[in-house]
C-alpha cells in the first residue's frame, strides 16, 4: 500500500511543481491519480507548455521562453540564436527525419541519421502531445506566413497570410476539456506547435518539387497595431505537380486539414504580439508561381 | 512600540501518541497554524499540564519537525507565495536539509504530511523537492516500484497515454 502522500492530490501537486517538463509529461502514465492531478492543473499544464501561463506572469520586458522539449527535439525550428535557424536549404520533402530527434546531436543536416521507424511512428502519431504544445511562452498572438523569393532583381518578400490567436485563459475551458477533443490542437485558441508544423509543411509544398528551398523562422516582438488582423490571400493556383505530390504523400490526410488552419474569423485584440514569420526561400524562382 | 515577546517563552506540544515536548515559542512559530493559534490564545493557557495537542502526528515525526524548526528558527519568514510563481524551477536543497531528509520513505512522507498540516511551508518545500528528486529521470514502471503505487489504468488507457508522449521518451 502506497503512502497517502503519493495519493493525495494536494501533496502530489506540490511535488510535481518541482519537476521539469519531460518528467512531468512522462509520469502521467504512473496511475490515474497522477494523471488527473497533472491534466487538471493549469499551473502544471502551463509547465508542460500545453496551456498559456497565468496572465500575471506574462513577461513585461518582452522576453519569451522557448518550449525546452520542442527546442531539443525540433532543434532546426528553434535554433534562433545561432543565426542559422530555420531549416537547411537541402532538406527534402520527407523532412521530419532531419529533425533533431535525439539528444546530443550537432546541427548540420548530413549529421542527422535517419530516424528508426519506431521513433518516427512516435512522432507521426496523430495525437502525439507535441502537436498540442505551445512553442513559446507567452504564446504567439499572431502568426505571419511570408514567402521570400530570391530573384535576379533582388529578394521579394510577400506576406501571404497573417493569423491571430487569442491566448486568454477561458474559465469555461479548463485544460482537461481541451485535452479531450481529438483534434484539439486545431480547436485551441492559441498557436499550437502541430499547427505551426503543418503550416511549414504546407509552405514546403508550395514550392515546386526539386526546387532547392528553405523554410526560415524569424521571431520578433512588436506592438500590436490598432486594426485587428490583416488577411492576405493564398495563391489560388497551386501548381498541379505539387498537388500531385501531396496526394502521394503518406500523411496527406493530415495535410488536408490545412484548409481549416486559416479561418476567416478574426480573433485577438490589442496588446503585445509575438510574430513568427515562416519564410520560404525560393533559391530558384519557380516558373509556375506567380505573385 | 510593540512589546517584544520573550524568545525563551516555552510552549508544550503533545503528539497523538501522548508524548509531551517542551519547545521555545520562537521555534513553534515556524508553524503558521500554531503561530496563529498562540496569537489567539495569548499563549498564557499553555502549560506542561495543558499542552497543545497535535493530532495526526506521532512522537518520532513531531521530534523530526521540531528539529527542523530549531535549525531554521532564525530564517526570515517568506512572503506568501504568488500563485503564478508557484512553480519552482530549481530542486536545489541546502546541505543541512539534505542530510535532514535522509530518512526512510515512510518518515519522509510523514514529514511532508505533518508540515502540510502544521503549515510550515519551507519544510513542505524541502520534503516535496526531495520526492521530486526521487521521481526525476525514472520511468513510470520504476516510479511505481519506488513508491509502491498500483497501476490502475486499463491496458487501453495506459497505451493511449503512452503513445501520446512516446516521442518524448528518450532522454
Amino acid at each position: 500500500m502506497a503512502n497517502t502522500a503519493v495519493t493525495t492530490p494536494y501533496i502530489l501537486h506540490y511535488i510535481f511543481l518541482h519537476l521539469p517538463q519531460q518528467d512531468l509529461l512522462l509520469i502521467q502514465r504512473v496511475c490515474r491519480t497522477w494523471h488527473e492531478v497533472i491534466s487538471s492543473s493549469k499551473v502544471l499544464q502551463a509547465a508542460l507548455f500545453l496551456y498559456p501561463e497565468p496572465a500575471k506572469s506574462v513577461h513585461s520586458d518582452g522576453s519569451f521562453e522557448l518550449n525546452p522539449l520542442l527546442k531539443s527535439r525540433f532543434s532546426l525550428f528553434f535554433d534562433i540564436d545561432s543565426g542559422e535557424h530555420g531549416l537547411d536549404p537541402w532538406f527534402d520533402s520527407n523532412w521530419v527525419k532531419h529533425m533533431n530527434l535525439g539528444p546530443g546531436r550537432e546541427p548540420g543536416l548530413n549529421k542527422y541519421p535517419k530516424l528508426d521507424p519506431r521513433r518516427r511512428a512516435a512522432y507521426d502519431y496523430p495525437k502525439a502531445s507535441w502537436r498540442r504544445m505551445i512553442p513559446c511562452m507567452p504564446p504567439a498572438i499572431e502568426l505571419q506566413v511570408s514567402f521570400e523569393c530570391l530573384r535576379i532583381e533582388g529578394p521579394k518578400l510577400d506576406m501571404l497570410r497573417s493569423l491571430r490567436f487569442s491566448n486568454e485563459i477561458q474559465p469555461d475551458k479548463g485544460p482537461s476539456a481541451l485535452q479531450e477533443s481529438a483534434d484539439s490542437e486545431l480547436q485551441q485558441p492559441w498557436l499550437a506547435f502541430g499547427r505551426l508544423y503543418d503550416i511549414v509543411e504546407a509552405a514546403w509544398f508550395q514550392c515546386t518539387p526539386g526546387t532547392r528551398s528553405a523554410v526560415r523562422f524569424d521571431y520578433s516582438f512588436r506592438e500590436a497595431p490598432l486594426d485587428v488582423g490583416k488577411l492576405g490571400s493564398i495563391p489560388g493556383d497551386s501548381p498541379q505537380s505539387r498537388q500531385e505530390e501531396m496526394k502521394t504523400m503518406s500523411r496527406y490526410s493530415r495535410r488536408e486539414r490545412l484548409r481549416y488552419l486559416f479561418p476567416a474569423k478574426k480573433i485577438g485584440g490589442p496588446g503585445r504580439i509575438f510574430v513568427i514569420i515562416v519564410v520560404v526561400l525560393f533559391l530558384r524562382f519557380p516558373d509556375s508561381y506567380s505573385v | 512600540m510593540a512589546e517584544a515577546k520573550p524568545a525563551s517563552q516555552k510552549i508544550w506540544l503533545v503528539s497523538n501518541d501522548n508524548a509531551t515536548m517542551e519547545v521555545d515559542r520562537a521555534v513553534v512559530e515556524r508553524s503558521m497554524l500554531l503561530k496563529n493559534m498562540l496569537e489567539d490564545l495569548g499563549g498564557a493557557d499553555v502549560s506542561p499540564e495543558n499542552p497543545i495537542p497535535i493530532p495526526n502526528v506521532n512522537e518520532a515525526v513531531l521530534r523530526k519537525v521540531v528539529e527542523w524548526c530549531e535549525h531554521h528558527r532564525n530564517d526570515p519568514v517568506a512572503a506568501p507565495d504568488d500563485e503564478s510563481d508557484a512553480r519552482k524551477k530549481t530542486t536545489d536543497i541546502e546541505e543541512w536539509d539534505q542530510k535532514f531528509m535522509q530518512v526512510d520513505q515512510e518518515m519522509l512522507f510523514e514529514i511532508i504530511l505533518a508540515s502540510n498540516f502544521l503549515d510550515i511551508k519551507p519544510l513542505l518545500d524541502v520534503g516535496c523537492k526531495t520526492v521530486a528528486n526521487m521521481i526525476k529521470g525514472k520511468s513510470p514502471e520504476e516510479i511505481r516500484k519506488t513508491f509502491n503505487i498500483t497501476n490502475d489504468f486499463s491496458a487501453e488507457e495506459e497505451e493511449q497515454i503512452r503513445r501520446e508522449n512516446e516521442w518524448a521518451e528518450d532522454r
